[in-house]
């Protein structure tokens, strides 16, 4: 019954026909069951109908709720929760894996394809032992990583990425001793060190949280500068921990924009060539979403006009200046991202899409602010 | 299972949960193919995808035997349980058969790809299905005894049967409890899965396998007691989706069912695409000394009783639907759907048409002497409006003809009783040419939708489906939930159009298909609308001669007429798919037999096209590769109305 009168005042708000009802209701309510139904962020009892329902009401003509609802249609896109679960299991399968073959390849001059043979050799198990895999944040999902890959060891995958110097001297021996229980293992010192460390995170929009430049007094912050100074630098506290000769970084987004992406590339760049470091280091993103989805000033004009008139200023805070902001409409950063995760919007999506709750513009998936 | 907002969008049997659900919505005419059923003979039933196979195996699973059993008091149960009892299958103390369904979905087709001589891959496959018969026969026990699992297994008693000589690990340890041959079969199904699964394509040598379906010859009524009597009096054995397997594994199964006088009744179901253009284009009953087929959509479209009673059971199945539905209730389709027309509506349009095909009439024939005079004192007499445009209608057609007719003597007169005479067996294609001309609805009513449906149950639940939506949609906002003849054409014509644009990419050479049936429809459309419709009430379908199918179908003939046998295999895809209708026909003097293929009635609505069956024309098979390649070109300059 609550299914149904959501229907029916969204059928009253649009002002639909028969016809237009027969047309979009069977499409609503898959997507609805499908995946929209499951934002963690609703409130008890709120469906996405419900939701969808009360948003366009908030548009003031016809026109502009019948372009809302377009844009809903047409342009959203939502990371379920399976489907993020299912960009974890693949990761270390699809991503990471073939990369460590790669590595092994190399060593043992034999070429790439020669699968079988790699994985079955002693250096591959001796390199697969050697990568260490930090979770950057709670999104990295390092629970559902680990359960994945049970070929992996406890010992190499921590949840974050903050280790603590005792924990260190921990990790070492239990490589150690790992180490010598691959058959054929003849032990070197220098392999007591991880050679492959594997940042998991899993979106980014504009890849700022990660690492910046700050314009003030030109020193890096973000999630990935402590691993990268504390790993990389002389007198960083985790230098024990890795072998500087042999090293490939990788942090990997599970979701993130090719924008992100290429900032993090560059950012890493720019950072070691100042820090005087040359260490291998790759960017992966198991789904990238492409710069082509995103609504910029060179978007639709009069979708961009509704996202300026219905912009509710009070979701503006300090943290939010510290993107681009002179089309605060367009997001966090100016990211004009159509995008909901399952479990909250991310700031870089529309703002009408996201508005607090509490704001006089509520968005069809209000977000949960991180920054307090 | 919450009530569904649409319930004719449940399609799949295997979908609908729990097994009250299942039965509720099966209508009890679906088993009329079986009401003089041989049940010592294989059964094959066969149908294009959407046919109503797989429900109706699975009514005759042991679950839904059992629940059918429980729920027999209530209304909404007892036709089907009166009709399962007509059929021997339900007793006053339960059901009296015991069932197994085995899918042959179930990843048969890659037993295939191992490396091992084919001898083996088949004994490999006969593994497999033994086993999994046997479990499902053990489960099936303990269904119809309401016994759990796995506890109620050492309760079952299984026979010793004499099956020849087996390695030890292949033979089971009869006379046994159920829980001892239930161990051992599945020991064994994951032996031969983990073989298959490990990515070794070599599996271990020993892993030879049975030779024959022996299982067959174990679960023989008797076989499986519980305290010393037997399960039920009878077993079934049913492979479903048989069309999965490869090519030889069907071809093996079936000559293996086939071969053997099984103490089982055995049936097999699957898909028309499983079948060679030879058999495809080749309609009939096939029954052997050992087998019978029954293609389901021939069985309904056989004779116009049937097609009758075709109706009765959709709609019986539509009601059902209606019922389940979350947010309407007490609405029937049939008492939804307008069948018939609101002629004062209409009654300008009517007008109009009386007013073009006067003048039309006035204009191609007044000055022909043999018309002048019946022209100059014709008048209608009809009440209707409607009646009047039929009537000149039909004297159009009627004049069209006897001008068409060779003037042997001189021109006399057409009088007014040779005009009544004449228009009797045209008013019929009249109406139907008035309402395509002048945009009034035809298609429309209950007993069109199952004629559209043409004999196949998922594509009327399709086309209900979409008039369903309509219906609901009306209910939410409160509007009148029954729909105009008018919104009924609409509502087709979308879903008719999405089933046209989906043919490329659902049917094998579905580009070609499409072109090809294109063709054939603007065919049927020409010559049904000519002026003299020759063709009453219309052209629905092409007629091949006995020797052209045989060039479409001759594979010696690859060498030297590739294109034929490539129009064959299209033409095949077309009858397996459910777009062409094959019926043999015996025609003209002296008489030949003809293969007939009639447009499925959906593409008739779509190029407005009468829903009888009837009308054909004979076609060479170069015009149709002509149409093949270039697409359908108009004939001649005959003046066509439409």
């Amino acid at each position: 019954m609550r299914d149904f009168l959501a229907e029916r005042l969204l059928a009253e708000v649009m002002s639909w026909s028969v016809e237009e009802v027969a047309d979009n209701r069977p499409t609503l309510q898959t997507l609805a069951a499908f995946k929209y139904d499951s934002y963690q962020q609703f409130s008890p009892g709120m469906g996405f109908i419900e939701s969808l329902a009360v948003w366009l009401s908030h548009f003031e003509t016809p026109k502009e709720r019948q372009q809302a609802y377009e844009l809903i249609r047409s342009h959203l896109i939502f990371i379920s929760g399976s489907e993020l679960i299912h960009l974890v299991s693949i990761t270390y399968p699809d991503y990471i894996r073939p990369l460590l073959i790669q590595n092994v390849a190399t060593k043992l001059s034999i070429p790439n394809h020669a699968i079988a043979k790699i994985i079955n050799s002693t250096e591959f198990q001796i390199q697969q032992r050697r990568s260490l895999f930090l979770g950057l944040s709670d999104g990295a999902n390092i629970g559902v990583f680990r359960r994945s890959n049970p070929q992996l060891s406890n010992e190499q995958i921590r949840l974050s990425h903050e280790i603590p110097g005792k924990r260190v001297e921990e990790m070492l021996s239990d490589l150690k001793k790992d180490l010598q229980n691959i058959p054929d293992y003849q032990a070197h010192n220098s392999d007591i060190s991880f050679n492959a460390i594997f940042m998991l995170d899993d979106f980014s929009a504009s890849g700022l949280s990660y690492l910046r430049k700050k314009t003030d007094n030109n020193s890096y912050s973000g999630k990935i500068n402590k691993i990268l100074t504390g790993l990389l630098t002389k007198q960083g506290e985790l230098r024990t921990l890795i072998d500087m000769k042999d090293l490939l970084l990788c942090v990997i987004l599970y979701v993130a924009t090719t924008k992100a992406k290429l900032h993090i590339q560059q950012v890493i760049q720019e950072w070691m060539y100042e820090h005087d470091i040359s260490t291998r280091f790759e960017v992966y993103v198991i789904q990238e979403i492409p710069n082509e989805v995103c609504i910029t000033d060179k978007s639709d004009a009069m979708v961009l006009g509704l996202l300026e008139k219905y912009f509710d200023e009070s979701i503006v805070d300090h943290h939010y200046k510290q993107g681009r902001f002179e089309q605060p409409y367009l997001g966090f950063d100016e990211c004009g991202l159509p995008l909901v995760l399952y479990h909250n919007t991310p700031n870089n999506s529309l703002p009408i899409l996201w508005s607090y709750e509490h704001s006089k513009f509520r968005g069809l998936f209000p977000r949960v602010s991180r920054h307090k | 299972m919450p009530d569904p907002r649409n319930p004719f969008k449940l399609r799949a049997a295997e979908q609908i949960t729990p097994d009250e659900t299942f039965l509720r919505l099966f209508g009890d005419g679906a088993l009329d193919p079986l009401i003089e059923i041989n049940w010592n003979t294989v059964q094959i039933f066969r149908s294009a995808p959407g046919g109503g196979k797989t429900s109706l195996l699975r009514a005759f699973t042991p679950s839904a035997l059992v629940t059918l059993y429980r729920f027999r008091p209530n209304e909404k149960y007892s036709d089907l349980y009166m009709k399962m009892k007509a059929l021997g299958v339900m007793g006053e103390d339960g059901p009296n058969l015991l069932s197994m369904m085995i899918s042959c979905a179930s990843n048969y087709a890659i037993l295939e790809d191992l490396d091992i001589d084919p001898a083996k891959k088949e004994r490999v496959l006969y593994s497999l299905l033994n086993v999994r018969i046997i479990l499902s026969a053990l489960r099936g026990a303990l269904i119809l005894k309401s016994l759990p699992y796995p506890e109620g297994l050492k309760s079952i008693q299984i026979q010793s049967v004499n099956f020849g000589s087996f390695p030890e690990w292949l033979s089971p340890p009869l006379p046994c409890s159920g829980n001892i041959l239930d161990d051992w079969a599945q020991k064994l199904e994951k032996r031969i899965c983990d073989a298959i699964d490990s990515f070794d394509l070599t599996p271990q040598v020993d892993l030879i396998g049975h030779d024959t379906l022996y299982s067959l010859q174990l679960l023989h009524p008797d076989a499986i007691t519980y305290q010393g009597i037997p399960i039920a009096k009878r077993s079934l054995v049913m492979f479903d989706d048989v069309h999965k397997l490869t090519e030889r594994q069907r071809r093996k199964v079936i000559d293996t069912v086939f071969s053997t006088r099984w103490p089982v009744s055995v049936w097999l179901a699957e898909r028309l695409e499983a079948l060679s253009p030879n058999e495809l284009l080749s309609p009939g009953a096939g029954v052997g000394r050992e087998y019978e087929t029954l293609a389901l959509a021939e069985y309904w479209g056989r004779d116009n009783k049937r097609k009758k009673r075709f109706e009765h059971t959709v709609l019986n199945i539509a009601n059902k639907r209606t019922e389940l539905a979350r947010d309407i209730k007490d609405v029937p389709l049939d008492g939804a759907l307008q069948s018939s027309l609101n002629t004062t509506e209409y009654e300008p349009k009517y007008k109009v048409a009386c007013q073009v095909i006067s003048q039309r009439i006035i204009k191609k024939f007044a000055s022909d002497d043999r018309y002048k005079s019946l022209l100059e004192t014709y008048v209608d007499i009809s009440e209707s409006m409607r009646d009047q445009a039929i009537s000149w209608r039909t004297l159009e057609i009627v004049l069209e003809r006897k001008s068409n007719q060779i003037q042997l003597s001189l021109p006399i007169p057409l009088t007014s009783d040779e005009l009544e005479r004449d228009s009797s067996s045209v008013q019929g294609v009249a109406e139907f040419f008035l309402m395509e001309e002048f945009n009034i609805p035809y298609y429309y009513g209950v007993s069109n939708l199952a004629e559209l449906a043409t004999s196949n149950i998922e594509q009327f639940l399709d086309f209900a489906g979409d008039l369903f939506e309509q219906i609901i949609s009306a209910a939410l906002i409160n509007k009148p939930t029954t729909i105009s003849p008018h919104v009924q054409e609409e509502v087709l014509s979308k879903t008719i159009r999405r089933r046209w644009e989906e043919i490329p990419m659902r049917i094998p050479d579905g580009h070609d298909v499409h072109r090809l049936l294109g063709a054939i429809k603007e065919y049927s459309r020409t010559e049904t609308y000519r002026p003299t419709a020759p063709y009453n009430p219309g052209v629905t379908g092409i007629g091949l001669t006995l020797e052209n199918r045989k060039k479409l179908t001759d594979r010696s003939g690859y060498m030297t007429h590739p294109e034929y046998v490539y129009l064959g295999k299209l033409l095949s895809n077309c009858i397996a798919y459910n777009l062409l209708e094959p019926r043999l026909i015996t025609h003209g003097k002296p008489p030949q037999t003809i293969l007939v293929l009639y447009l499925n009635r959906w593409l008739c609505m779509q190029a407005g096209l009468p829903l009888n069956y009837g009308g054909w024309r004979k076609i060479g098979l170069d015009r149709l590769l002509r149409w093949l390649h270039n697409g359908f070109e108009s004939p001649d300059n005959k003046g066509r109305l439409l």
